[in-house]
């Protein structure tokens, strides 16, 4: 049997299902493996009794309408995928309080002028600073797509074409948006999707966090009709279609040298795989730490894996209720409610059980009334542990203290919605750091990857790429590679490093003439 | 757009966005040399909550009744079996002359005990129960999976009143609840009623009072299909009955047994008022009657058709009778494939269907939505209505 490929991929999460469909459609021939018997990683749904659950996908970005497709939707129609997506009508509603104790109770739509008409009720005074603001994300967002395919080191490119950013790439969140003199309680109620990311606005890059911002307000959020759950299927049958092969139940136990440290392959449960070209959708880490032998991996990498932390420990409560969202009064399909909008306290009060009072709550029958049975709705409440508070909890206690904290979590959203839900909950499901790190095999339960803060931020990564990269055939894709979390960035990234691949392909046929 | 600036000297800016690469390096370089943790990330108690599998002994084997075996398990390395919730199962496999096949059995025992036990009731011309009955004996080495299942009391979704109907085998999982109440890990309280032909098939008998006895939140009433007592209850188990034994304030109802209880119950709880939430279902499976399912094709009974297998690089043609669900089949020519709850409700034996079509009852259809518009089958609930190609898992070892 060959085991020769042009490309191995190990793990078909987003990252790895956007990379192997975009080599395979070049021609190559490739190896998807995946250690489950799913593909997908956190990109999936589950069954409880009559209910669906989605698992991880709140809102998706760059999917952009039909006849102006954004780069998510462009790549899924490049792969033949066909998926009816919902838009989703708002932003996002915020239930919090402002520094001095002031109720914030804000509905913020989506759409460039709509979403400044509605901060000017909110945060008045800050219109002027709104639209200079959405212009230099758009600029921002521009850089970045320039980047990902022209890379970075023509600075004086990015200079000329992309002053600003070039100008504020470099400093946090709240610096910027205290720059371009917003009032405090527009900033504050701007910093909002600071947790989609995982680290505060004190510590989050304001590029990174344009890129998201700009993408979900002016680009619009989109929700596939049956859940992430069908966008993966629709990329795995699309791999196996165009000629790719999918391993499930396969494990990655080491990657392969030869005497000059470059990648041949790997040794799976399953045999050997040769390839020059091996493509982890794993954490770099836990590749590192038993993967790769110790003289093989540069001292930057160690170093550099030493030094970072593992981001965002979800803990999620799926609710199926066997009322409609209209009965129950909800209006919303996506309420934030942090204890306070100064995301630094709220950063700090999230690393500790006893103290974290965050959470989403997502209901998908406010934007696809068939996501669940007429009569019925499901909510999921979604929070962050930004500490690994979980780990030291010992298997005894684990039941209880789930439990007593997902009906904290479930009470805390009745308070702030104003809703009553307890007495009409048919299925639950409580998944926590526990349960990612179980099915998804990420570090801590991590879900983000590595904390994209300060030194580490996606600009850093971007521009030392080159040299953080050093090991010869071996790339990275998913939450903890070069963009960070989410799925939008993650089918992104695996896009790029596709193309890396291919130009190293071309390079030894070139080579080979 | 205007130019925008951050810092008060605008050249500041340009150099940060420089220093961005300094930064990162001196960071890097300041950080520890040290090879990166193997156990780096990782969260030791999940794999001794859920490991892959356990390696189980048979301490003791126990005759219920004429019809009915006990099993206690324990690790063989010592250790306590896995943790699980009283109504869950495990899943055991099986070397029968060369065939791997596993049964899901519930846990009988309370989830304080260091072992499992399960209980088999004789299936008539079982393949496993007859190993089971003839062959199985203490001191056999037996691998069993993690605890699965969703059959099991929430607290945050059931009544803390449970009225338990049981059927046959099905008292089963109402063991594990009984026997946690007493031992404090479990409250609710628990009303069986427990549905039998004779007094003589009655499973746990002398154990069910004994509960009984020993705590005022357990109650058990027996109900006899085919024979008339003063102890007992007669008939079937009817919403005059159910009604007679439930508690007054709020309760859930769980259901554990074989399908003519479930299509029987159906009926009585349609004339109940009860909404879903408050009925919960583990159906004890037996193989399915075809001609008797709503919309099966009566033109494919009694086919053998050509089943395609790929599971991953590997290949087999095989042949499947229409009367077995697939898995059977894989299973009946020796070929190993992922099962657990062999009820269509676990998804671990999620597989792609190529080419052909199947048949599958809608009760027995737990699959996603997308599942089904890609194509993905349960084969172990699943029967070919032609010759077909499938591609499916191996296992995981």
């Amino acid at each position: 049997m060959n085991r020769e490929y042009d490309a191995i991929v190990v793990g078909s999460g987003n990252g790895g299902l956007a990379c192997a469909n975009h080599l395979i459609n070049s021609g190559k021939k490739v190896l998807l493996i995946e250690k489950h018997n799913l593909p997908g990683g956190v990109a999936t749904s589950f069954v409880r009794g009559r209910f669906e659950f989605e698992v991880s996908l709140h809102e998706l970005c760059d999917i952009g309408s039909l006849s102006n497709p954004g780069s998510v939707r462009q790549m899924l129609n490049n792969f033949g995928v066909n998926i009816n997506f919902y838009q989703v009508p708002d932003t996002f509603r915020l239930i919090s309080y402002f520094k001095d104790g002031r109720k914030i109770d804000a509905t913020m739509p989506t759409g460039r002028n709509n979403f400044i008409n509605a901060m000017e009720k909110y945060a008045p005074n800050n219109y002027q600073q709104m639209n200079t603001l959405f212009d230099l994300c758009e600029e921002i967002k521009q850089a970045v797509d320039y980047s990902s395919y022209h890379g970075v080191n023509d600075k004086l490119y990015f200079l000329k074409h992309f002053p600003n950013f070039v100008r504020c790439s470099s400093y946090s969140v709240n610096q910027v948006l205290s720059s371009l003199n917003l009032t405090q309680d527009a900033i504050d109620i701007l910093g909002t999707y600071w947790s989609y990311l995982g680290i505060d606005c004190d510590h989050l890059s304001f590029m990174h966090y344009a890129i998201m911002f700009y993408l979900y307000v002016e680009k619009n959020a989109y929700i596939p009709q049956y859940t992430s759950h069908e966008i993966t299927l629709a990329l795995a049958d699309s791999f196996i279609k165009s000629g790719g092969d999918l391993y499930y139940h396969t494990t990655c136990e080491k990657v392969l040298f030869n005497e000059n440290k470059k990648v041949i392959g790997i040794k799976t449960n399953q045999g050997d795989f040769y390839s020059k070209n091996v493509i982890m959708n794993v954490n770099p880490s836990l590749v590192y730490a038993s993967m790769i032998k110790e003289e093989i991996i540069p001292l930057r990498e160690t170093k550099l894996a030493n030094a970072r932390t593992f981001s965002s420990r979800p803990f999620v409560v799926y609710l199926g209720l066997n009322k409609s969202y209209k009965e129950l009064g909800i209006k919303d399909y996506t309420i934030l409610f942090p204890s306070t909008t100064q995301s630094n306290e709220e950063y700090n009060l999230m690393k500790e059980i006893s103290t974290n009072n965050y959470g989403i709550a997502i209901c998908p029958n406010v934007v696809n009334e068939s996501a669940s049975e007429k009569g019925t709705c499901i909510i999921t409440i979604t929070t962050m542990f930004t500490s690994n508070c979980w780990s030291k909890i010992n298997i005894k206690e684990y039941d209880q203290i789930k439990r007593d904290y997902a009906k904290k979590l479930i009470s805390l959203f009745e308070e702030k919605a104003n809703v009553h839900i307890k007495e009409y909950i048919e299925e639950i499901d409580i998944s926590t750091p526990w349960t990612y790190f179980r099915y998804a095999s990420t570090p801590e339960g991590a879900a983000y990857g590595y904390e994209t803060k300060d030194w580490d931020s996606i600009l850093g990564r971007i521009l030392s790429y080159e040299q953080d990269n050093k090991i010869n055939g071996l790339y990275f894709v998913g939450g903890s590679s070069i963009y960070g979390d989410g799925y939008s960035t993650a089918y992104s990234n695996g896009l790029f490093i596709a193309r890396k691949v291919l130009n190293s392909l071309k390079e030894i046929t070139h080579e080979k003439n | 757009m205007k130019r925008i600036r951050i810092n008060k000297f605008p050249l500041k800016d340009l150099i940060n966005f420089i220093k961005v690469s300094i930064l990162r390096n001196k960071a890097i370089n300041n950080a520890s040399d040290k090879k990166i943790d193997e156990n780096i990330g990782q969260i030791p108690q999940v794999n001794i909550l859920h490991p892959q599998n356990q390696q189980l002994i048979i301490t003791k084997i126990i005759k219920e009744n004429t019809n009915t075996l006990s099993i206690y398990l324990e690790r063989i390395d010592g250790e306590n079996v896995a943790y699980f919730k009283p109504g869950q199962f495990i899943s055991l496999t099986f070397n029968i002359d060369g065939f791997i096949v596993t049964r899901p059995y519930s846990i009988s025992s309370s989830p304080n005990d260091k072992y499992y036990r399960i209980t088999v009731k004789k299936v008539e011309n079982g393949f496993v129960s007859d190993y089971i009955f003839h062959h199985l004996k203490e001191g056999d080495k037996i691998t069993s999976s993690s605890p699965s299942g969703q059959f099991y009391y929430e607290e945050l979704r059931d009544n803390k009143n449970i009225i338990a109907i049981a059927g046959g085998s099905g008292i089963t999982p109402f063991m594990s609840m009984a026997n946690a109440i007493i031992e404090n890990k479990l409250d609710i309280n628990l009303t069986i009623i427990y549905g039998n032909k004779t007094e003589e098939d009655i499973i746990f008998k002398d154990e069910l009072l004994s509960l009984e006895n020993k705590s005022n939140k357990i109650k058990v009433i027996h109900v006899l299909s085919n024979e008339k007592s003063n102890q007992y209850e007669h008939g079937f188990i009817s919403k005059e009955i159910i009604e007679k034994y439930a508690p007054i304030e709020a309760y859930s109802i769980f259901v554990c047994g074989p399908i003519g209880l479930f299509n029987f119950l159906n009926n009585e709880f349609k004339k109940m008022n009860l909404v879903k939430k408050n009925i919960r279902y583990e159906l004890m499976s037996s193989n399915i009657n075809l001609e008797n399912q709503d919309n099966y094709p009566l033109d494919c009974l009694n086919k053998t058709f050509t089943i395609t297998v790929h599971i991953n690089e590997k290949t087999y043609k095989i042949l499947g009778k229409s009367e077995d669900s697939i898995l059977v089949s894989l299973e009946k020519s020796k070929i190993l494939v992922p099962s657990l709850c062999r009820s269509g409700v676990c998804g671990l034996c999620h597989s792609k269907l190529i080419n052909g079509t199947i048949f599958i009852n809608e009760k027995t259809d737990r699959r996603r939505k997308a599942d089904i518009i890609y194509n993905y089958i349960h084969p172990c609930v699943s029967y070919p209505t032609s010759d077909i190609e499938i591609s499916i898992p191996p296992i995981k070892n």
